[in-house]
């Protein structure tokens, strides 16, 4: 097996867009280590640095300039937002990915070993997950739970595990069938074991894969969540609340369509550059554990 | 029919070399293979997985996947080299002159079009023939092949044909255009011996009726020796023995052939132990210096270790490739005296 | 291989198994048919000795090697091993009660002291289990069988194995070698320390003619022939006394074949095994086995001595499987028996016999009439009307 990750690692790097994802993901991750660093809490609010700090009393933006090389939103350093907001990302990404993919395991993998009644209505319940519109079913949560960063992200993973769900089930269903899980049978192991040792270890791979290109969109949803406002508090470091600020001056000044740019386009292209870096990982990974996968 | 007869061949495939680029590797898959196929008579290959048997007939169409090449070689169809012929004549030649069963119908049956679509396209193709007389056609094929009902089944999918049915509609396609080589590849592998039997009959009774040559390609030699008139015996890439299927079972003159004959149980002989040949067969990307067999050869010297044997007539009629024929031959007369004590 | 009989007690017995899987289709996923896969059969095995069952692709000879080690619960019939009615620990939980009401109970219950001794040797000695050491108590016997039930399971295990026909997906490919026998070692927990259990594994390595270094690596470094003898490890390696033989040698070359046979041959007398060896191949069946059975969509159509059915097979089913199976031996002219059309489908098996559609010596009675299997010579069964017309 060592052997065969040695040729998968080699695969990997032969494939230059997952090389680039793999760069971007390295770069955002320094990022958001450094974030002390790269853009260092004001005194004043050193004790929750996620809040933006407020650098001005004028309403108005104000571009970029050496103090604020991003510029200025909602009189918050638009710099300082995008910096510590990359670690709003990753927390997300990684724990809303991290738990829905978990609970979508158990539920797949017991649904599809078992089979039967159980199968059948655990499946019924993720049709019924399934069906609910997202937005509205996260309106719904939130206005039951109250806004916030945490709220939201309860709400992903509620309505988040599904697609992982029927996913590992299928694949089970397919495993399960081999010799080898019989041959486990055959010899007395119990069922986790069966699960833990020989179906998920075989069926596992999809998974991951697809676990890896939900982290970028999961970003985005945050950031619709955030944008409708249902998400991070007022000031707080997120790339989808300064996409909000930027709202009112989306359309620009009169005449000047442009003139706000800088609200849009420094949160807008983190956004789009961490959801590319996940994407292309996801893809890279995908080509190399199943060529038959690509379409 | 004897081997090197004075006819000339229908087929002649001259030092076929077919290598298949992987990322391990080169895999020489066919290395050197040359035989010829006469009019009206049966080829049998025989040969285990991996020893090139499969990869030679789809060299002869020309069918191989992106990754295979076919490096060097000849292979003259009715005078014409097939390897110079370009795409669009080549496709004239599949099907048409040559054509191919396999071992899973279901694979090379396509799921979404009728029985009788399928048959229908290769004549419309290839005679062109209306789409009445096609089906028409179609029909008489299917009757022929021993598909009851043949005008209700015309118009059923592959699925709804059990196995054997749908060898038996492969075979109707195969020889709607009347080829002269039928290049059955394990036909009846994947099939129960009752159904086997059935084929394997429909084969030599449509064989007497067209006229066609068969290349037979399997590893199971009873198939061999109920159907061909010639043998070829493949391993690792390479021809290691040739000669007519009467002379191959009574005089085997390779040591691969004679393990072979010994190590399968057989109903007609009783055994209280089977021969194994040791070892396993050699992974295709690194083959054995000097004789390829030479690791399972109990035979073996250093000779075969360094010098590979060509392939020569050992008897009238009968190509051998071993240094040590000799030796083979004192253990087969040993083996003999054994037994009719 | 002994080609006695012995006379004793067999160390398997099934009788009347019956397997039916479901087929569902629509949304309410409703049961439309069945397929009959096993369909009552009967069949003991002796201890030391080589049952061989061949029939051709969907006769149920695979679905009853699964079942007997409970891969699948079967769905009526039952199987004894040493006596014992190991039926209880191949069904879930919650139909054993059921089944030893239908097998025992109401039987006993209509019983009078004196017609016990007319029972079935298997039937009779629970009929004195229930009345003398249960004293008619149903509830009593029920729990007795339900006491220690995981136990008793896993103690099964131990005594019956089976290695299976793929060697490329009967072996995990994301474990070692190492882990892949010594699993069993866990699970049973036979072996009290590492070194004891790397050492177990080590031996039956080298039993089966393998490497003890093989062990660290995985099953995609090996060829077919050296998967199957790591899947022989992974069934011996708990002492078994029956193992089931599931098309074991099918997927392997000519060559390597014959190299597993005589492995499996040398381990069982080493062992002292018994096998149930599954196989469509006559003649592989032939020459491994004791004794044969020859079974014909989910029926056993005859049964016995290998010497006697090879010598004179009765059955017409048995006949025209031998004739059709080519000799490789191209002086050797035989007439051939050529069976007419496909084998039926399980789902709808033919009335009366069903080898009638295709036999060439059915009559009228054989569409109307099962014929029961009957001993016809000594040691030799066969379910035909008309047993020994064609040979």
């Amino acid at each position: 097996m060592d052997k065969e990750y040695k040729r998968m690692l080699k695969k990997f790097f032969k494939n230059p867009s997952g090389v680039f994802g793999l760069v971007l993901l390295i770069f955002f991750t320094i990022v958001a280590i450094f974030a002390p660093i790269i853009a260092p809490p004001q005194p004043s609010n050193q004790y929750e640095p996620y809040m933006m700090p407020i650098v001005t009393w004028s309403p108005d933006p104000q571009p970029p300039s050496k103090e604020h090389p991003f510029g200025v939103s909602e009189r918050r350093d638009i710099f300082y937002g995008v910096v510590w907001g990359t670690r709003t990302a990753f927390r997300i990404g990684l724990i809303v990915t991290g738990v829905s993919t978990l609970i979508g395991l158990f539920i797949g993998s017991i649904s599809a070993y078992y089979g039967g009644w159980i199968d059948e209505i655990l499946m019924r319940i993720t049709d019924i997950f399934l069906s609910i519109p997202f937005l509205i079913a996260a309106i719904v949560l939130t206005t039951l739970l109250g806004t916030g960063l945490d709220k939201v992200m309860i709400a992903m993973i509620v309505f988040g595990w599904m697609g992982t769900a029927r996913l590992i089930r299928g694949n089970i269903l397919q495993a399960k069938e081999e010799q080898y899980v019989l041959a486990a049978k055959a010899i007395g192991v119990s069922t986790p074991g069966i699960i833990i040792r020989h179906l998920l270890p075989n069926t596992i791979f999809p998974v991951l894969i697809q676990a890896s290109m939900r982290m970028g969109s999961l970003v985005i949803t945050a950031a619709i969540l955030s944008f409708l406002g249902l998400g991070a508090p007022q000031g707080y470091s997120d790339w989808g609340a300064i996409l909000n600020y930027a709202r009112n001056w989306m359309l620009g000044a009169h005449g000047e369509a442009l003139k706000y740019w800088y609200t849009i386009v420094f949160p807008g292209t983190a956004m789009v550059l961490f959801v590319l870096a996940w994407n292309l990982i996801g893809d890279t990974l995908r080509d190399i554990f199943d060529p038959r996968l690509r379409i | 029919m004897s081997v090197l007869s004075e006819k000339t061949p229908i087929l002649q495939v001259k030092d076929l070399r077919t290598y298949f680029y992987t990322e391990d590797g080169v895999v020489k898959a066919v290395d050197g293979v040359s035989f010829e196929v006469y009019e009206g008579e049966t080829l049998g290959i025989v040969g285990e997985s991996g020893c090139g048997k499969s990869v030679t007939s789809l060299s002869i169409l020309r069918l191989l996947d992106e990754k295979g090449r076919i490096e060097s070689g000849e292979i003259i169809y009715k005078g014409k080299n097939l390897l110079e012929l370009s795409e669009s004549e080549m496709r004239k030649i599949r099907g048409n002159e040559i054509a191919m069963i396999f071992q899973e119908p279901m694979t090379a049956l396509n799921p979404v079009y009728t029985i009788g679509d399928q048959i229908m396209e290769a004549i419309i193709l290839h005679q062109g023939l209306s789409k009445d007389e096609a089906r028409k056609l179609a029909i008489d094929m299917l009757r022929k092949v021993g598909i009851p009902e043949p005008e209700k089944r015309v118009d059923e999918y592959p699925h709804e044909l059990s196995g054997g049915m749908r060898q038996r509609a492969m075979i109707a396609m195969a020889l709607s255009c009347n080829p002269s080589i039928l290049i059955a590849d394990e036909p009846t592998t994947a099939l129960d011996v009752t159904i086997q039997a059935q084929i394997l009959e429909l084969m030599q009774q449509l064989q007497k009726e067209y006229g066609m040559s068969i290349i037979m390609i399997t590893h199971d030699l009873g198939v061999i020796a109920e159907m061909s008139d010639r043998v070829l015996v493949m391993y690792a890439g390479k021809v290691v023995e040739h000669a007519s299927v009467r002379e191959l079972f009574k005089n085997p003159k390779h040591p691969y052939t004679w393990g072979l004959m010994n190590s399968i149980p057989r109903l007609d002989i009783e055994y209280e132990r089977l021969y194994a040949i040791p070892g396993t067969v050699p992974d295709a990307l690194h083959f054995p210096e000097g004789c390829r067999f030479h690791t399972r050869c109990e035979f073996a010297t250093d000779k075969c270790r360094s010098e590979e044997p060509p392939l020569v007539e050992v008897s009238p009629g009968h190509l051998s490739a071993c240094w040590h024929i000799d030796r083979l031959e004192s253990a087969v007369a040993v083996q003999r005296k054994g037994e009719s004590a | 291989m002994s080609q006695t009989i012995q006379k004793n007690t067999p160390m398997l017995s099934v009788r009347n198994l019956v397997k039916h899987f479901p087929i569902r289709a629509g949304i309410f996923k409703r049961i439309v048919a069945w397929v009959k896969a096993v369909d009552g059969v009967d069949f003991d095995i002796y201890e030391g000795e080589t049952l061989g069952l061949v029939g051709e692709s969907g006769c149920g000879k695979t679905t009853i090697g699964m079942t007997l080690l409970g891969l699948y619960p079967p769905t009526d019939g039952s199987v004894y091993f040493n006596g014992e009615d190991i039926t209880p620990y191949l069904l879930p939980g919650w139909k054993v009660r059921s089944y030893l009401k239908r097998t025992y109970i109401e039987k006993f219950k209509q019983l009078n002291h004196d017609e016990m001794e007319e029972l079935p040797d298997e039937l009779k000695h629970y009929a004195e289990v229930y009345f003398n050491d249960h004293k008619g108590d149903a509830g009593r016997f029920i729990r007795s069988f339900m006491e220690n039930r995981k136990e008793k399971q896993k103690a099964l295990r131990r005594k019956m194995q089976i290695v299976f026909q793929d060697p490329y997906s009967s072996l995990n490919p994301r474990m070692r070698i190492g882990n892949i026998i010594g699993e069993a070692v866990d699970v049973h927990r036979l072996a009290s320390s590492k070194e004891e259990r790397q050492k177990m594994v080590a031996d039956i390595l080298q039993k089966v003619g393998l490497y003890p270094e093989y062990a660290m690596r995985y099953p995609h470094e090996f060829s077919g022939g050296q998967r199957q003898r790591i899947g022989i490890a992974r069934a011996l390696i708990l002492n078994p006394k029956l193992v089931v033989a599931d098309e074991a040698v099918s997927a392997l070359d000519v060559s390597i074949r014959s190299q597993i046979l005589n492995l499996m041959e040398d381990l069982q007398k080493e062992f002292q095994l018994t096998y149930l060896f599954i196989s469509h191949d006559l003649s592989v069946i032939k020459h491994i086995s004791d004794r044969v059975a020859v079974m014909y969509l989910g029926k056993i159509v005859e049964i016995a001595p290998k010497k006697k059915l090879f010598e004179r097979p009765l059955h017409p089913y048995t006949v025209s499987l031998m004739s059709a199976i080519p000799i490789p031996d191209p002086e050797h002219k035989k007439k051939r028996v050529i069976l007419k059309g496909d084998v039926p489908s399980p789902i709808n098996p033919p009335s009366g016999c069903r080898f009638h559609p295709r036999c060439p010596i059915a009559r009228e009675i054989c569409s109307r009439e099962e014929p029961p299997l009957q001993e016809v010579e000594e040691g030799q069964k066969v379910a035909c009307f008309f047993a020994g017309e064609m040979s």
